[in-house]
């Protein structure tokens, strides 16, 4: 069932992974849309839910990290339904932890192989699945 | 003179104002022609990068061939974009990606652009070559040895460059050479140091057998200064290089300069050789250096032997408040210290509270 | 009656000189500076390039940010603080004893409680009553402490930093996000660098979207816009000028990045002076000549810090007459070094251009008005005399300030419009009816308050920009 139509976010700020990413992503059939900006992604996340979010650390307006918070503390958003994998050059222990702490499923650290990168989104899509 | 500037003051005036007529026209038309130049170039670059991006997306995915992205290079503002991007991207990726983007920058052209500039005298310009050198799957030995040469250059950018390119190509002596003129250098900064023995790690064998005994011949150098040997000691750390510990055990001696001497105390506790506690007792907890004091106390908490703890006490009123902390912090992680006991045997026992607080809190144990 | 005819007549030759003299050097500066910027952006590409941004290896910064009664801007700037693009960096809030809500409104948003955290004294400040620290910021701090002016509130901030280096900001300035970064080449760029400072411009005018630059414009009225092109004037190109010649004694106290321990060697910043800023980089010249210990200060055109310029003559001038007693205060502190050979190109010239065309150029411009109109009443000198002077000064005025909206153009284009770098010619222009002369009072205004000894900062109204 992994290979369902998903609808996935792709918040990063360097234009030229993210457009690799979305033409991976698209190329494996889902519905990709790229946000760079912090405050808009939230705004967006907010709206639509999206089944994915693959979320950068380093952004204009609002980290990851306040994104996450954000929608951990609203009341009307219910993250359970998004899974979301954290991709940065951010990659101490405490940025790590951190960022599960605030229920990210994946953390992978830049520079990333698209291969590992295509699994574990697989894997976690495939979880979201199941649950 | 005045009579002079009385007499002709209205031509003068005249002549002041068609100065700044000019000047003002002149402002205006360079303006608005460096917009329109500029605006045109930013134009057609985001065209470019636009275009050039998409090529090299699907080249990168591997649905586009390395000559289809080649046919779409044509001039020189071609390959600047091409290059800016494939940067870019190269810095997020790893493994079958990299090396694709890496082919991508052997196209001919840019290698004779680059080339070109390499001949330059402009130190800038000369720099960035090295560095798209280094960014090349392999150079020629030729261009290996010129490298070699440019990192031995008073110039710091130019020889951090060149540095960078003959550790990902030259042979282990040539890399040697390059690393022993940049420690030489004094001007180049720590940060640039430490970039260039993390890149020199990064393209080492695997247990970095060579890689930590070229580290420890220029630990020895009598010619690199106290500081630099530190870094170099700190480095045998960062990169977890733990069979550097016989070297160190060879070299450590109580009498070097206290730099260097701390940065050995600190990885050798890491490494747990409790061979140094004697010393540290004796020697380093009396040393006239705050940073050696500092040193001996985070050791003691490290090894946690009982027969540290009135040392530790003891440290709890040094003159620096640095020792005083690490003191604190390497008691508190005793289990058979009473903590609140401690309150009697400081001069300060409130400034005790607020490091205790401290610690503790960051141990997890605390609010 | 003819020795005051000659006396005059001397007096009105050595003004047109001075005059002649100080809008020469002022022009050879900004020329100076094309050449430092141009170098400059070359080095930041390079930079780009090398990849050494993308390592931990930098050093570490702690961002410090004094706040007194900001409760309107606080939660903002704080917020823009903590999203900038570097690794490694602390934010330390310093709540000055303010009579306002500034701590609330920080505890209320940032999810703040007291935490223990050891804060050596290692400058003496004002007692520090309380320390928090933030679960949803790992790396915020905000420390409480009593009253005692914007230099002991950087000191207790220096105390409480447990990193390499030290970033004081204001709060009425709004950093870009790359700014960290950026100032942090030229750490990397040279071992011995100590303090850089960086480009403050006006925010008026401006529009803001989270905290970011969005839209750059000129402001409205004629006091900001004026003000538009001396900031590009003095801060941008005459401190490029200054970093070219090696010779910086300024780095905005809005913006500028210094090694904590080298502060903490010459005792942190004076408290008992108005132009702190000033005075803590003259004394790390000072304390590094005196050492004999190799050192650098820099000054970099790139990273940049919008702030938010008076927009009344009131505020602008309380601010000027500060800045001018700061610059005497300094200036005078350091009388040792002026024309010392001891301190090289500092001593003989930086110093002596800062006391003589800085600090006394109002006294002397306006005892050149003085001394022009007397000189046309007597019939020393006839009225086309009386105006030939007024278009060359002006003439003079216009080129410096022409030649730096040219430079700001042909370098950074950061205005988005050419209609807005047109306003910035006109206002070339226009600066020199009114403005300069306001400026020239407002600044002999602070020379006589210095002499008579006024310690005060003055008070600052904010309007809000971001």
């Amino acid at each position: 069932m992994a290979d369902k139509k998903k609808n996935i976010l792709v918040v990063e700020d360097e234009k030229m992974t993210a457009r690799l990413i979305v033409y991976r992503l698209k190329s494996l059939g889902h519905d990709v849309l790229h946000i760079e900006d912090g405050v808009d992604a939230l705004k967006w996340i907010k709206e639509n839910s999206p089944d994915v979010i693959v979320l950068d650390v380093m952004l204009p307006g609002m980290s990851g990290f306040e994104i996450l918070e954000n929608l951990r503390d609203d009341d009307e958003f219910d993250l359970s339904n998004t899974r979301v994998l954290m991709l940065s050059t951010k990659s101490r222990a405490e940025d790590i932890s951190r960022g599960f702490g605030l229920g990210a499923v994946e953390y992978l650290p830049k520079p990333f192989k698209m291969d590992e990168f295509l699994l574990r989104l697989q894997r976690i899509m495939a979880e979201n699945e199941s649950t | 003179m005045i009579e002079l500037i009385n007499d002709h003051a209205f031509s003068f005036i005249y002549y002041v104002l068609l100065v700044m007529a000019a000047l003002t026209l002149f402002v205006l038309v360079t303006t608005v022609i460096s917009r329109w130049y500029s605006e045109r170039r930013t134009y057609r670059r985001e065209l470019l990068e636009e275009e050039l991006g998409e090529k090299i997306v699907s080249y990168v995915s591997g649905d586009l061939s390395l000559e289809e992205v080649q046919n779409s290079l044509h001039n020189r503002l071609d390959y600047q974009v091409m290059l800016k991007l494939v940067y870019k991207l190269e810095k997020s990726l790893e493994g079958v990606e990299e090396k694709r983007l890496q082919e991508l920058m052997e196209v001919e052209a840019t290698r004779d652009h680059f080339l070109k500039r390499f001949k330059s005298d402009d130190v800038i310009l000369k720099a960035k070559a090295c560095l798209y050198m280094s960014r090349r799957k392999s150079i020629q030995k030729e261009s290996v040895r010129e490298m070699v040469k440019l990192s031995a250059s008073r110039e710091p950018i130019l020889a951090y460059a060149a540095a960078t390119a003959v550790i990902a190509h030259g042979s282990m002596g040539q890399k040697a050479t390059a690393l022993r003129s940049v420690l030489y250098n004094r001007e180049i900064s720590r940060m640039a140091i430490g970039d260039l023995f993390v890149k020199f790690s990064r393209y080492g064998e695997e247990y970095h057998i060579r890689e930590m005994e070229v580290i420890s011949a220029m630990i020895e150098d009598p010619k690199v200064v106290p500081e630099r040997k530190a870094i170099l000691i700190r480095i045998f750390d960062e990169l977890e290089y733990y069979h550097s510990l016989e070297f160190l055990l060879e070299y450590y001696r109580p009498d070097h300069p206290p730099v260097v001497m701390k940065a050995l105390i600190n990885l050798l506790a890491k490494f747990g050789v409790e061979e140094i506690l004697p010393d540290i007792h004796q020697n380093f907890s009396v040393s006239n250096d705050p940073e050696i004091r500092k040193a001996a106390a985070d050791a003691m908490g490290f090894f946690k032997k009982e027969e540290s703890i009135p040392v530790l006490k003891r440290l709890l009123n040094d003159a620096d408040y640095r020792v005083r902390y690490a003191a604190a912090s390497g008691l508190a992680g005793y289990d058979q210290v009473d903590l609140m006991g401690l309150r009697n045997e400081v001069s300060d026992p409130e400034e005790l509270d607020k490091l205790m607080g401290e610690i503790l809190a960051e141990k997890g144990w605390g609010g | 009656m003819a020795w005051i005819t000659d006396l005059l007549i001397a007096a009105n030759i050595l003004a047109l000189l001075y005059f002649l003299v100080v809008n020469g050097s002022y022009i050879t500066l900004i020329l100076l500076s094309w050449l430092q910027v141009r170098e400059s952006r070359r080095q930041d590409n390079l930079f780009d390039l090398s990849g050494l941004f993308d390592t931990d290896l930098y050093r570490s910064a702690s961002i410090l940010a004094p706040a007194y009664n900001e409760e309107i801007s606080i939660v903002e700037s704080t917020r823009t603080l903590l999203n900038l693009q570097f690794s490694n960096y602390e934010v330390i809030v310093i709540n000055d004893g303010s009579t306002d809500r500034t701590l609330d409104k920080l505890i209320e948003n940032f999810d703040l409680r007291e935490i223990d955290r050891y804060i050596p004294k290692r400058l003496e400040t004002e007692l520090v009553r309380r320390v928090f620290g933030s679960k949803k910021h790992p790396n915020l701090y905000v420390i409480d402490k009593e009253n005692g002016g914007k230099a002991d509130a950087l000191n207790a901030g220096i105390n409480a930093s447990r990193k390499d280096l030290i970033f004081s900001v204001d709060s009425d300035s709004l950093l870009e996000e790359d700014v960290l970064k950026r100032m942090l080449t030229a750490f990397t760029l040279d071992q011995e660098t100590v303090a850089v400072g960086g480009v403050v411009r006006v925010a008026n005018g401006c529009t803001f979207r989270h905290g970011v630059v969005d839209s750059v414009r000129v402001p409205d009225s004629y006091i900001e816009r004026a003000q538009a092109v001396e900031y590009l004037r003095s801060f941008l190109f005459g401190r490029s000028s200054w970093d070219y010649l090696d010779s910086l004694l300024i780095i905005s106290g809005a913006f500028g990045v210094f090694d904590r321990e080298a502060v903490i060697r010459i005792g942190g910043y004076l408290t008992d002076t108005v132009g702190e800023d000033m005075e803590l980089v003259v004394r790390l010249h000072r304390y590094y000549i005196d050492n004999k210990i190799p050192y650098r200060i820099r000054f970099l055109p790139h990273p940049v810090c919008w702030t938010e310029v008076p927009d009344n003559r009131k505020t602008l001038g309380r601010q000027r007459n500060r800045w001018h007693r700061g610059l005497a205060d300094t200036l005078f502190r350091h009388r040792k070094m002026l024309l010392n050979p001891k301190y090289g190109r500092l001593g003989l010239f930086a110093m002596p251009f800062f006391l003589f065309v800085e600090l006394l150029s109002p006294v002397i411009e306006l005892a050149g008005y003085v001394l022009f109109i007397v000189s046309w009443l007597l019939g020393v000198i006839n009225f086309t005399f009386f105006l030939l002077f007024f278009t060359v000064a002006l003439l003079l005025g216009v080129i410096m300030s022409v030649l730096s909206v040219l430079l700001e153009e042909l370098t950074m284009k950061k205005y988005d419009r050419v209609r807005d770098v047109m306003v910035l010619v006109l206002y070339a222009f226009l600066e020199n009816f009114g403005y300069r002369q306001m400026h020239v009072w407002w600044r002999f205004r602070g020379l006589i308050d210095f002499i008579r000894g006024k310690k005060e900062w003055g008070k600052m109204v904010r309007k809000k920009t971001f």
